[in-house]
């Protein structure tokens, strides 16, 4: 009777109504409205009724029309339906066992990979950090520009420390330290070498080494006093060694020191290391000159008292060198204690970072690995979503909630992802000590304390919800009539795409980090081979202590005579690392704007010859000569000096020599600068140790000839030596490191990543096999099936590898503008890692596909 | 707020409820206030002020018959609980007291229709 549409209430109106109405208060809400409309339209015309219908829908608008009606739920049947859910969860898992092994395996490698990297980042990011007072303690730098370039270092002289402390009343107390430095130490008549050196007397009350014997106010008071950790005490006084307070100890076989404190044993994560430590004030009484300002070789820290900010501090403390020296261009400014450990690499003045570049380096590799083996969860319980399809239907059918099968989903993802977490539990500490070794960590259980432990099942929980997240949405959402009809067609839309869309990805990731480890490991190769300009294999050094430093002469004489001996030298400078420069180099028509900086290398006879340089003009210094004052360049100062260099009169530190050769450029401190003018001058007293060079494959040998010789004129010593390759290899330790790790974790990724696809296939597979049969039957070759079946897989790897190109080219450009000399990004790198990408994942698909189609189409089509 | 407060339209609503008993629902419960008080009275409001005066106790509710002008929808039948009729006794009183208690002459004279 009320057909007509215009008789009737807004349609627009009635539906808002229906959309937000609560569905149990629908009924009767949608019924009053209308008999009321009607009634109104009798009583006041339809055109009155239908323009004032708003007002009666609008005062429906109101949150107790809008509240839904909480499904009602009995604790009994919560707990049915928890075991229900179990139940199936349990059967799904063992029925489909590739399916959950795949799942599993990949979770749990995935979090085994990140408890790694959460322990190394815990551990690398603890440094430091156990001072009482850890955030008033800080380090003093100095930025020092020379020649247009601004070089920072941490090398100061004494007068820092005593001035800062005497000017600013910011400064609590400053400390100086003098460490690693090799002692001998003498207990009767047993020598022990220990690593340690000399600091200031507030040394324990400004940083917190606790100490087993002895007080932290005056252990350091006297200036003879000696402190010594609780191993150096055990290894030099053996079981009585808790009564070593007050016991003597010889220090180089010069000076007496008293024990006045035995400290615990350094830990691992602190900056500072020592064995023994000494008073540095009786150091600078013995060493007068080296309290100069331009004696800079001491470390210096700072306690600031609570509240001071250090923008404003570092702004007044600036200057402080240059007001005391004649100096203009060095500043003076302190950073963080806690932070210098992750933050230390400056460039031009600016700090860039350091160790906090590998944590990022591997939070991010930890990430990606994570999501790669979510991803492969998601993929395959989306793929599968045709068999619980019907599942679904039912429980929806029964009268599910759609609130609850997501509960059951994301439950169920959470279960999977805790036995992954036993797993990876299981694989961390089973790892743990190959990992110590790759790392060069002591790591252990000790380290799997409280808060990694939290955090651990705080990942599985996250990697649990994330995974299961997606499949919860998408499968609650099917329609159970469409479902049960059984009308349902796996592969609708976006399912489809948003699973093609996470392959890309994860083999985008998986690209990245292959093309990350192959740069990286191709520039570290490249530095190792690289020609350094003198030969570091059989060379090694000795400190040049005792008869070493006043029958110098003598030694040199009986150890050229032993065999397996090739060259003998004295250097103050390890060529590897030359740390001394200086502005005082000067000759005949030097430019008086010249403010380049020259590295000094103080050296003995025979110097070229036994570092394995190569000599461009010249000759080497030698006895067969007689030079007072001599100087041997590299190519990189004869150029700047000009002309024919052999034979100019050079000037250093205020000494006129002649320049005698000229040596090839070779690398010094690091690979990641450049090559530096270097100047080399013979000078014995200040070169501290004696270089080596061993006969190729004399090590043996000449070791004896060394100990043989040493122990006769050097008894008191105890022998010890460095192999100048073996410290280049420690030096880039850091980058081997990081190299090894990147490398593991991509074969990681890239595992996790064919997982996934090996699961997806072996789906598909399944699915298809009617389809694969008739195929067959009807002619289809092996390779055409193979294909088929592979086609859409290596499209999706393609796609991945041509997203990850660009983002990879970034990032590794980027990190080789960390090295002065570094390899060049060719094309090739990328394409063989695509290339090996693909073939990986081709050989993964091929398995599943190739076993399908070789199967007998019989057995597939046989029944129905 | 306590469950025996009731508002100036909660309370008229109970009393329709109880006027128009057995037909007591949101449209006729609008159209008797309407009818009564001259002024517009939305189905929304009394739906309002039922739901209110239901979660009080003050009256209970079933479902009734759907008829034609309700798009064969049913509709919520309302009556009044012993607690709500205690409610309204009890206010009558109190106004019957206060009303008692007023001295004669103390209120202004107004004209009645």
């Amino acid at each position: 009777m009320f057909r007509d549409r215009n008789k009737q209430p807004p349609r627009w109106l009635d539906f808002l109504v229906e959309h937000f109405c609560a569905p149990h208060l629908l009924e009767q809400v949608m019924g009053d409205l209308h008999e009321r409309f009607y009634r109104r339209a009798e009583r006041l015309g339809v055109a009155r009724a239908r323009a004032t219908y708003w007002r009666e829908v609008l005062a429906y608008m109101r949150p107790s029309v809008f509240k839904r009606k909480l499904p009602y739920r009995s604790k009994l049947i919560l707990a049915d339906m928890f075991t229900n859910y179990f139940k199936v969860a349990l059967r799904n898992l063992l029925r489909k066992k590739v399916y959950s092994g795949i799942n599993v395996l990949g979770l749990s490698i995935g979090l085994a990979s990140s408890f790694f990297i959460l322990l190394w980042v815990l551990d690398e990011t603890s440094y430091d950090r156990f001072h009482a007072n850890g955030d008033q303690l800080f380090q003093a730098w100095r930025h020092f520009n020379t020649g247009g370039q601004t070089y920072t270092l941490n090398s100061l002289p004494r007068g820092i420390a005593y001035e800062m402390a005497a000017e600013f009343p910011e400064v609590e107390e400053t400390v100086i330290t003098y460490l690693d430095q090799q002692l001998v130490v003498t207990n009767g008549d047993e020598n022990y070498r220990e690593t340690g050196g000399y600091v200031s007397a507030s040394f324990f009350r400004m940083f917190t080494f606790p100490l087993v014997h002895g007080d932290v106010e005056t252990a350091m008071q006297g200036l003879t006093s000696a402190v010594i950790t609780e191993r150096t005490a055990r290894k030099i006084f053996g079981d009585d060694w808790s009564s070593a307070i007050g016991r003597t100890i010889t220090v180089d076989h010069t000076k007496q020191y008293t024990i006045a404190g035995v400290a615990e044993d350094v830990p691992e994560n602190s900056s500072i290391q020592f064995d023994i430590l000494l008073p540095v004030e009786e150091y600078f009484a013995t060493y007068k000159e080296r309290a100069h300002w331009y004696y800079m070789a001491y470390n210096v820290y700072a306690k600031l008292r609570e509240g001071t900010s250090l923008e404003t501090f570092n702004k007044k403390l600036g200057d402080i060198f240059n007001r005391h020296t004649e100096a203009n261009d060095h500043q003076i400014f302190l950073q963080p204690y806690e932070d210098i450990y992750l933050y230390s690499f400056f460039r031009d003045g600016k700090l860039i970072g350091g160790r906090i570049e590998h944590l990022r380096i591997f939070t991010g590799v930890a990430v990606f690995i994570l999501v790669i083996a979510c991803i492969n969860f998601m993929n395959l319980a989306t793929a599968r979503s045709a068999q619980r399809g019907r599942e679904i239907g039912v429980r929806k059918v029964i009268g599910a909630q759609r609130q609850s099968l997501m509960t059951q989903f994301i439950a169920e993802s959470i279960g999977l992802a805790f036995i992954a977490f036993l797993f990876a539990l299981i694989i961390l500490v089973t790892l743990l000590p190959a990992f110590n070794y790759l790392t060069g960590k002591h790591l252990n259980f000790s380290s799997l304390n409280g808060p990694f432990l939290l955090s651990i099942i705080g990942i599985a929980l996250i990697v649990g919800v994330i995974s299961g997240s997606y499949p919860a949405i998408y499968l609650s959402s099917f329609k159970p009539a469409v479902v049960l009809r059984g009308a349902f067609r796996q592969g609708s839309g976006i399912a489809v795409t948003l699973r093609k869309g996470l392959v890309v990805f994860q083999f985008a990731l998986s690209v990245l980090l292959i093309v990350a480890t192959v740069v990286v490991y191709l520039q570290l190769d490249y530095m190792r081979s690289k020609d350094l300009g003198l030969q570091r294999e059989n060379l090694l050094f000795v400190a040049r202590e005792g008869a070493l430093e006043n029958r110098y002469d003598a030694v040199t004489q009986a150890l050229l005579a032993q065999p397996g001996v090739a060259a003998v030298t004295a250097s103050g400078q390890n060529p590897l690392e030359v740390n001394n420069n200086t502005l005082d180099v000067g000759w005949e028509g030097k430019d008086p704007n010249n403010t380049q900086l020259f590295y000094i290398i103080l050296a003995y006879h025979d110097f070229v010859k036994t570092m394995g340089m190569e000599l461009v003009e010249g000759r080497d210094f030698s006895k067969d000569y007689v030079d007072s004052t001599a100087y041997v360049v590299n190519e990189e100062t004869a150029k700047m000096i000009g002309g024919d260099v052999v034979g100019k009169t050079l000037n250093v530190y205020g000494d006129d020599g002649p320049i005698v050769g000229v040596v090839k450029n070779f690398s010094m401190n690091s690979l990641y600068s450049p090559i530096e003018p270097v100047v080399i001058r013979l000078q014995l007293n200040a070169a501290r140790n004696l270089y080596v060079r061993t006969k190729a494959g004399e090590t043996t040998q000449a070791l004896k000839s060394l100990t043989t010789v040493l122990q006769k004129f050097n008894p008191g010593y105890p022998f010890t030596y460095t192999f100048l390759d073996q410290q280049f290899e420690m030096r880039y330790r850091s980058e081997e490191v990081t190299s090894h790790l990147v490398n593991i974790f991509a074969v990681i990724a890239l595992f996790i990543s064919c997982l996934g696809l090996f699961g997806l296939t072996s789906f598909t597979v399944e699915q298809r096999t009617k389809e694969l049969g008739v195929r067959r039957v009807l002619g289809a070759s092996v390779a055409g099936i193979v294909i088929l079946l592979s086609k859409d897989f290596l499209k999706l790897v393609f796609i991945g590898f041509f997203i990850a190109t660009p983002v990879t080219w970034y990032v590794t450009t980027r990190w080789l503008e960390n090295f002065s000399d570094r390899i060049e990004l060719g094309a090739s790198v990328f394409l063989l890692a695509g290339l090996a990408a693909v073939l990986i994942a081709l050989a993964t698909v091929s398995w599943q596909s190739i076993k399908a189609a070789i199967a007998n189409p019989v057995d597939c089509l046989k029944n129905e | 707020m306590r469950r025996s407060d009731l508002g100036e339209f909660e309370e008229v609503v109970l009393l329709a409820v109880a006027v128009l008993y057995p037909q007591a629902y949101s449209v006729v419960i609008a159209e008797e206030l309407e009818k009564q008080t001259g002024k517009t009275v939305s189905t929304g409001a009394v739906h309002a002020a039922l739901q209110r005066l239901e979660n009080k106790g003050m009256v209970g509710s079933q479902m009734g018959e759907a008829t034609p002008e309700r798009g064969g929808r049913r509709k919520r039948l309302f009556k009044v609980t012993v607690a709500g009729s205690r409610l309204l006794h009890e206010v009558r009183d109190v106004r019957n007291s206060l009303w008692s208690r007023i001295a004669p002459r103390t209120l202004p004279k107004i004209k009645t229709t």
